[in-house]
């Protein structure tokens, strides 16, 4: 039992059908604590639903997600990100009306406490609350070179800004884990060079990273530990060295997808 | 840009709009509360401002449709009204207590409604307005289609308000209290968390927001306020009846939203005054009423989709830009 204690997320068996289609079919896999570990897999492979399980947007069919030692498999999404699993999205969801710095403050949401009385009476307590939320949400911004963009409108940000921003929205959150759903999509080689320099900052501060991601070259670079699932299934599992020479998911990639 | 909001003179240049908007405005009011009937136009202004501005935090901030304001308008009203006739309370807690009820029936509605967007909705709050309208249109209790008559005025320490000029000041008290409310809500964590509900609702649940309470707090806020604005409403004319709480009555609460401009601070009052200065100048065509209701909501769609606030917005930032184009051009030169 003192080893589960160093597992932050454990996938076990966990299976989801839609009608007739097993889109996740029993994958079981444990992140440790303080890892940076990467979900890939070919197109269709199920990555997206299987994130979605652990972020609470889907309920699984069957099994567990165990996040530091807590089932929560089923659980709605609000409640899942309230007890520590921030996320971002492939598709950039932002808040695209407010501010740079609104869409962080947003993040802080299920760290702050202010009721409907307290913010309409604006209590000692909701103003200390308000300028602690402000403050760290500037601290996150400079930490992921923002800080020069706090009052932008977010819709106003390019695209790799806007991706950084959706990674600021999470850290508001103090999370444990942070889901990134392919953080390098539609970025050139720069700015995925930076992507891995954050990661790398992210993990530093002691957050557990799970990344879904196509591009191959950042998974092997930057990640500890990677599962491989294709049509639903896990293939792989092991080092990002240990997956490079495993025949089975170079077979799934058809060799082409793995030239790192 | 360091913000000075500790002086005086600080608050003032920082404020500028507001303080100027706010002269104008209270020349405006003693101006109009030299004769009867203009005060009454301003009471019904404020009491039109409460609920409108109900319906802004509702629609404007969360993005929640609601063409059944009529309903909590009418529980507001009919319940202060029973109340402070037949059961002897003082008038100026009946509203609040009409208030309050209005807001149970907000929370009642909002459960279904929270798991419904856009023309379901819709639907939905039409039908409860409807529902509301038939209960006070059938019911012995509530008078009927004959409404109910002589109801109390308020009393506040043995003070009757009993004058549109009297009265003009216990709304404005309760308009300036429900603009701050909102102007605090909005820039609050409970504010933000509406707008994300309005934006994206699934990234609002993903940073941890339960999308459905604040959808419910919303509804009970905007409940709470029609059902003050309809009690102050019944206080004010001293008879209610069932023709008062129409589906027209909800669409001008939205027209009036549209029109002042959604999600804004003064929107509802410009709309609200708006509105209320074109029915009254125009109260022969009364029977066109809904028409004029309709041109306006288009005119809103297709030429001004944020509403007079964001004509305004619009205006200044061009001028702002001819200005700032002038001015690069003499330093070229």
């Amino acid at each position: 039992m003192s080893e589960k204690k160093d597992i932050m997320l454990e996938v076990q068996d966990l299976t989801i059908r839609f009608g007739g289609l097993v889109a996740v079919n029993s994958v079981n896999f444990q992140i440790p604590k303080g890892a940076i570990f990467g979900l890939i897999g070919p197109n269709g492979a199920g990555k997206p639903t299987l994130f979605n399980m652990v972020g609470g947007v889907y309920k699984p069919t069957s099994g567990k997600v165990i996040f530091d030692g807590e089932e929560i498999q089923g659980r709605p999404a609000y409640w899942v990100a309230a007890r520590g699993i921030a996320r971002t999205y492939q598709n950039i969801n932002l808040f695209k009306s407010m501010t740079v710095l609104e869409n962080v403050m947003v993040g802080c949401h299920s760290r702050t406490s202010s009721g409907l009385a307290a913010s309409i009476f604006r209590t000692g307590k909701q103003r200390k609350e308000e300028m602690a939320v402000r403050e760290k949400c500037r601290e996150i911004l400079e930490f992921m070179d923002l800080g020069d963009k706090v009052d932008y409108r977010a819709s106003n940000l390019s695209y790799g800004e806007q991706r950084r921003l959706e990674i600021s929205r999470a850290l508001a959150a103090d999370p444990k884990l942070l889901l990134l759903d392919e953080p390098a999509a539609g970025m050139n080689g720069a700015e995925k060079e930076e992507l891995q320099q954050t990661v790398r900052k992210i993990a530093d501060r002691g957050i557990t990273v799970l990344l879904v991601e196509h591009d191959m070259k950042l998974v092997m670079n930057v990640t500890h530990q990677i599962c491989v699932i294709s049509f639903g299934k896990r293939i792989g599992y092991g080092t990002p060295d240990e997956i490079q020479k495993d025949p089975v998911v170079v077979e799934a990639y058809l060799g082409g997808g793995l030239d790192v | 840009m360091e913000k000075n909001q500790n002086t005086l003179s600080g608050f003032f240049r920082n404020n500028r709009a507001t303080v100027i908007g706010v002269l104008i405005l209270a020349c405006a009011a003693a101006y109009m509360l030299q004769t009867r009937y203009l005060s009454m136009v301003l009471d019904f202004i404020c009491i039109y401002t409460i609920a409108v501005t109900g319906l802004d935090l509702l629609f404007g901030y969360t993005g929640q449709v609601s063409f059944g304001q009529a309903g909590f308008y009418a529980i507001g009203a009919y319940t202060s009204a029973l109340l402070s006739k037949n059961m002897g309370i003082p008038a100026i807690v009946t509203i609040f207590l009409g208030a309050i009820l209005a807001m149970i029936f907000g929370i009642i509605v909002a459960f279904p409604a929270s798991r419904l967007v856009k023309h379901f909705l819709s639907l939905l709050t039409i039908a409860f307005g409807q529902m509301v309208y038939t209960f006070v249109n059938s019911n012995s209790m509530t008078g009927g289609p004959s409404g109910i008559g002589s109801i109390p005025k308020i009393s506040i320490f043995g003070f009757t308000l009993s004058g549109y000029q009297r009265y003009f000041w216990l709304v404005l008290v309760l308009v300036i209290a429900t603009i701050i409310m909102k102007n605090n809500i909005i820039n609050s964590r409970i504010g933000r968390a509406f707008i994300a509900v309005r934006e994206n609702p699934a990234a609002a649940a993903g940073m941890g927001i339960n999308v459905a309470k604040y959808k419910i707090m919303a509804f009970a806020i905007s409940a709470f306020l029609a059902g003050l604005a309809g009690a102050l409403y019944t206080h004010l004319v001293g008879f209610i009846s069932p023709d008062t709480f129409t589906k027209d009555q909800s669409n001008m609460f939205m027209t009036m939203l549209l029109f002042g401009g959604i999600a804004t601070i003064v929107g509802p009052m410009i709309g609200a005054t708006a509105i209320l200065a074109m029915q009254e100048l125009l109260q022969q065509f009364a029977a066109y009423q809904t028409l004029i209701y309709a041109v306006l909501i288009l005119i809103v769609l297709f030429l001004l989709p944020n509403g007079t606030v964001g004509l305004y917005t619009n205006v200044r930032a061009a001028i702002a830009k001819r200005f700032r184009k002038a001015r690069e051009g003499d330093e070229h030169v």
